[in-house]
């Protein structure tokens, strides 16, 4: 291999140039006067696979704290801006009216299905990947299997050696089943919401008719919907019954992850291991036994928390290396791993 | 062409180059951007219970003002917000106009049960006070700020608690009436059953908290924020800026299970300041005990804080010197924003000005 192809940068860069090619020679096609597709068609090139191949490009090139936003910016966000895109060249040079638009907007949005709504599911579920209790959806699959394996053996009266056991089983099960009962309708508000988000979207569309004032880009669509979308939104979630049922919601999460706590803790107990309770119960007699010490030193004249004054710092340099020095001096506490 | 759209086929092509330029020059200057950093002011440790510490920020000259200025920063969250980077901070551009400032980092929790609650505020309060030169003295209790939605609340109520040690109030986006129409955060916490929560989660996980925030706002926070990304791919300075950003939003602690216990309860669900009822320690709140002069600073577009529920603190306290601003941006704008560092830290300087001499 020359030389030349050991360089990892000048690879990426004829890979880029290639790839680039081949995506401007799709559009030039098409600016060109072929004939718009059909609706449904894919009018130009799929950015949101153009972004994942870029950020696949980036892999590790990058700092670690660019990983999450170029992460975010190459999914969720290119998903709907290439749908966008996709819609915008439908459309573009030639008559259209608000509502063709909107429907066309609203039509690609749902072909998506629920994975459009991905990002909005994880943030429910607590905004990390597979969300705040990743192991609770892994386990709904299990958990469906279970219920239909053990139906009848679960709607049986608890009885004998095994009957508290049973007891608690049954009660997690309907744990479960409540809790995907009340994240069903809080996904059924969020869709609610969307779908008023595509009237309102129509509605702020039809202010772009006059002339001077349409919008001509893919982005300033993707903007316009992005503010439809919020305030749809918002109206939405400022009410009381979607308060009721995001409420019903997390308190049925809770129940579930408590009841499946107690469960570990069960099987814990049983395998002689230290349980999440027995841990803060020693927690708390720590933070009891402190507030004891603060107590008595206050009592004996001592400042609790004092610690001895330090000099200040050298007054700041112009130079570059003492300025940096400075800096990691002064550098904030960080978050414990 | 007719309809809301007027664009060509040309233009889309044009506007499809134009991100191919901007993912090029990504790809170059990407690589080239360091793991981003934040702190910019040198700060010397004066007091420390734990994991809670209180730190001096020193100027480039020495502070021309005799009355320390306390910064009481968020639960959630990392108070060096205020101090994120040398052109976005408002501790440099207070200690800059001679205000001798000093910041209040609440740090970790754990589990421990040591956890900060809106009492422990009040004890910290008065026990680092003591750690602050002349502190002690009458003429030379520190003005307070507190900074951001989540400590502001419990500083009004210790303030109100402790009159006796607080020369001057500042509240910067703080809520007091959390049953405006318009707080979104309020509406979902009325039927949280937080003792459930709490009891069951310990701390509550940042991950959730940050969650929640970002569904105030999902498509501009989710989706549009990441496509404006794309944006500044050819601006190495803008890119740290958003990364320094990104960094400390999400740089959150778990919020200590008995402080969200006692703060959703009392503040959100029960509306304690405006209702009546909140007790910190076994000891009743009451606003009209806030007789020290107070500046009210909001921010006219804050989605987490409406400007009407920080408003209500007027005509609630028992201070015949109140004074309001209002700050033309948003819950973060206020503290990083360009108009922020031109505007928040003069107007403060020039609000305590009038007031650090009067004797009380």
């Amino acid at each position: 291999m020359s030389a030349k192809h050991d360089d990892p940068t000048e690879a990426m860069q004829a890979q880029a140039r290639s790839y680039w090619d081949a995506w401007s020679q799709a559009l030039q096609h098409g600016a060109a006067g072929a004939p718009a597709p059909a609706a449904g068609a894919t009018a130009s090139p799929d950015w949101s696979q153009a972004l994942g191949w870029w950020r696949d490009v980036l892999g590790n090139t990058m700092p670690a704290d660019a990983q999450g936003p170029v992460a975010r910016a190459s999914g969720p966000a290119a998903d709907w801006l290439s749908l966008m895109q996709d819609v915008a060249g439908r459309f573009a040079g030639r008559d259209s009216n608000s509502a063709e638009v909107a429907g066309a907007w609203r039509e690609a949005v749902k072909g998506q299905g629920d994975g459009i709504l991905q990002w909005v599911l994880g943030s429910l579920r607590g905004g990390v990947a597979g969300g705040f209790d990743p192991w609770l959806q892994q386990s709904a699959q299990w958990f469906q299997q279970w219920q239909r394996d053990s139906a009848p053996w679960l709607e049986m009266p608890a009885l004998g050696v095994t009957r508290n056991h049973q007891s608690r089983w049954q009660a997690l099960t309907r744990l479960q089943q409540d809790y995907q009962a009340r994240s069903q309708a809080y996904l059924e508000q969020l869709r609610a919401a969307l779908e008023q988000a595509f009237n309102r979207f129509e509605a702020k569309l039809s202010e772009h008719e006059a002339l001077g004032s349409q919008l001509t880009s893919a982005r300033a669509m993707f903007d316009l919907w992005v503010e439809a979308a919020e305030e749809a939104y918002a109206a939405a979630a400022l009410s009381d019954e979607f308060g009721e049922i995001y409420g019903a919601f997390a308190n049925a999460h809770m129940r579930l992850r408590a009841a499946l706590q107690g469960e570990v803790e069960q099987i814990a107990g049983q395998y002689g291991m230290p349980t999440r309770s027995e841990m803060d119960a020693a927690h708390k007699r720590i933070a009891e036994l402190e507030r004891a010490v603060r107590r008595l030193q206050t009592a004996a004249g001592v400042p609790a928390g004092a610690t001895p004054r330090r000099p200040a710092p050298a007054p700041k340099q112009a130079a570059s290396t003492a300025a940096k020095k400075k800096a990691a001096s002064a550098r904030p506490a960080r978050k414990p791993k | 062409m007719k309809g809301p759209l007027g664009f060509s086929a040309d233009d889309l092509l044009q506007e499809t180059l134009a991100l191919q330029r901007k993912l090029a020059e990504g790809l170059k200057i990407l690589p080239g951007v360091e793991d981003v950093d934040y702190g910019a002011t040198a700060r010397q440790e004066v007091w420390r219970d734990g994991r809670v510490v209180l730190y001096r920020f020193i100027g480039d000259k020495p502070p021309s003002k005799r009355v320390p200025l306390l910064i009481v920063y968020a639960l959630v969250n990392r108070p060096y917000m205020v101090d994120l980077q040398a052109d976005r901070s408002l501790v440099r551009g207070l200690l800059a106009q001679g205000e001798d400032v000093y910041v209040l980092d609440w740090g970790y929790p754990d589990r421990s049960g040591a956890l900060p609650s809106p009492w422990r505020t009040t004890c910290c309060a008065s026990s680092m006070a003591r750690s602050m030169p002349c502190a002690n003295k009458p003429r030379s209790r520190p003005s307070t700020c507190s900074a951001s939605a989540r400590a502001a609340p419990s500083r009004c109520a210790s303030a109100a608690l402790r009159p006796e040690k607080v020369r001057n109030l500042v509240t910067m986006v703080t809520p007091v009436d959390f049953h405006t129409p318009d707080n979104m955060l309020s509406r979902w916490t009325r039927t949280l059953d937080v003792d459930l929560l709490v009891d069951t989660v310990g701390n509550i996980p940042a991950d959730l908290m940050n969650a929640s925030y970002l569904m105030l706002k999902p498509f501009r926070l989710n989706l549009q924020k990441y496509v404006g990304l794309l944006d500044i791919l050819d601006d190495k300075q803008a890119l740290e800026d958003f990364l320094r950003m990104e960094k400390w939003i999400f740089d959150s602690p778990d919020l200590a299970g008995e402080a969200f216990r006692e703060f959703v309860t009392q503040f959100y669900q029960r509306n304690g300041l405006i209702e009546g009822g909140i007790e910190i320690g076994g000891e009743a709140v009451d606003l009209a005990a806030v007789d020290m002069p107070v500046l009210n600073i909001y921010a006219e577009q804050d989605h987490l804080v409406p400007p009407a529920a920080s408003r209500a603190l007027a005509g609630r306290t028992g201070s015949s010197d109140y004074s309001e601003l209002g700050f033309r941006g948003g819950h973060i704008g206020i503290y990083v924003s360009g108009r922020a560092q031109r505007e928040v830290p003069a107007a403060i300087h020039r609000w305590l000005a009038g007031r650090d001499g009067d004797a009380r």
